[in-house]
């Protein structure tokens, strides 16, 4: 079975650069350009694990993380911060929520990797046949 | 009033900020350079800005890349087969992205002193690169050229004690 992982990040180039780091791993990556659409897809896809930016419009990734652990579908969903903002307000918010790790941007390719493969394996995809 | 002491240490902060998106975001090496004229001023380039609020300062950050590169590592960074493909939103997010990290860097820097506060979401704009100057004594400065596959990238820095 793949893992199923939903990036949730207002930057596009984020969501690529997340892409282009798992795309070597058998892996089903879902995205969302902030909170709201983060949670329809949480609620709909039950990700293994949520890759999840503090600071979005429409709705912030507290906001998204507060009404995950309120749901009982979600609230077991294991998250990762992903954000530049280290103030440790928002860091003793997001951990009294429960999030399994918080890594501030800019972030190592590597770093972001173990902390994916900590919660859920990573299996590299099989070479593809020869044609 | 600012002192030399603390705009040294903000220089630093800067350096290092930069250095490091550099490094873990776009995987090129950027080399600081005193090589900035007149000329550069008409470069097209794509800007954030990103401010810094907190209880005992307030910030800001200006990160400006010329547009012509910031299509190509765009170009890279989201599969595009042609530059052509990359649209003027992709520049804006790539650059206030980067902006927004940097932003992190230094608010990393400045919390370690003791110094917190929150980002704003990054404001993206594309026109020609302009000089920041400080706006009064009392404001830490920091401005710094960089250049990276030859493109010259320009950082400022600023922040302001709050009096009590």
């Amino acid at each position: 079975m793949s893992a199923k992982i939903l990036s949730v990040d207002d930057s596009r180039m984020v969501r690529s650069v997340i892409g282009r780091l798992l795309k070597p791993f058998e892996c089903e990556l879902f995205e969302a350009e902030n909170g709201e659409i983060g949670l329809g897809i949480a609620k709909e896809k039950l990700p293994n694990v949520i890759i999840l930016d503090y600071n979005m419009p429409v709705m912030d990734g507290v906001t998204m993380l507060t009404k995950m652990r309120e749901d009982e579908t979600t609230k077991s969903i294991p998250v990762i911060m992903l954000t530049a903002d280290a103030n440790p307000q928002i860091i003793a918010t997001v951990a009294r929520l429960g999030v399994k790790d918080y890594i501030t941007k800019p972030f190592k390719d590597a770093d972001l990797i173990a902390k994916i493969g900590k919660i859920v394996p990573l299996n590299p995809k099989p070479p593809a046949p020869a044609a | 009033m600012s002192t030399n002491q603390e705009r040294v240490k903000l220089n630093k902060m800067a350096a290092a900020a930069m250095a490091e998106v550099l490094d873990t975001q776009l995987h090129l090496p950027g080399v600081e350079t005193e090589k900035y004229t007149t000329d550069d001023h008409d470069t097209l380039c794509v800007q954030g800005h990103v401010a810094m609020h907190g209880p005992k300062f307030t910030g800001d950050i200006f990160l400006q890349i010329p547009s012509t590169f910031v299509r190509s590592v765009a170009q890279q960074i989201f599969g595009f087969a042609d530059p052509s493909e990359v649209q003027e939103n992709d520049l804006k997010d790539v650059v206030g992205e980067l902006s927004n990290m940097v932003g992190g860097r230094v608010a990393a820097e400045l919390l370690a002193e003791g110094l917190t506060c929150t980002l704003v979401p990054p404001e993206k704009t594309i026109a020609p690169r302009f000089k920041h100057v400080p706006k009064d004594d009392a404001m830490d400065f920091s401005q710094s050229h960089w250049l990276c596959e030859g493109n010259l990238i320009s950082l400022t820095v600023q922040k302001k004690l709050i009096s009590s």
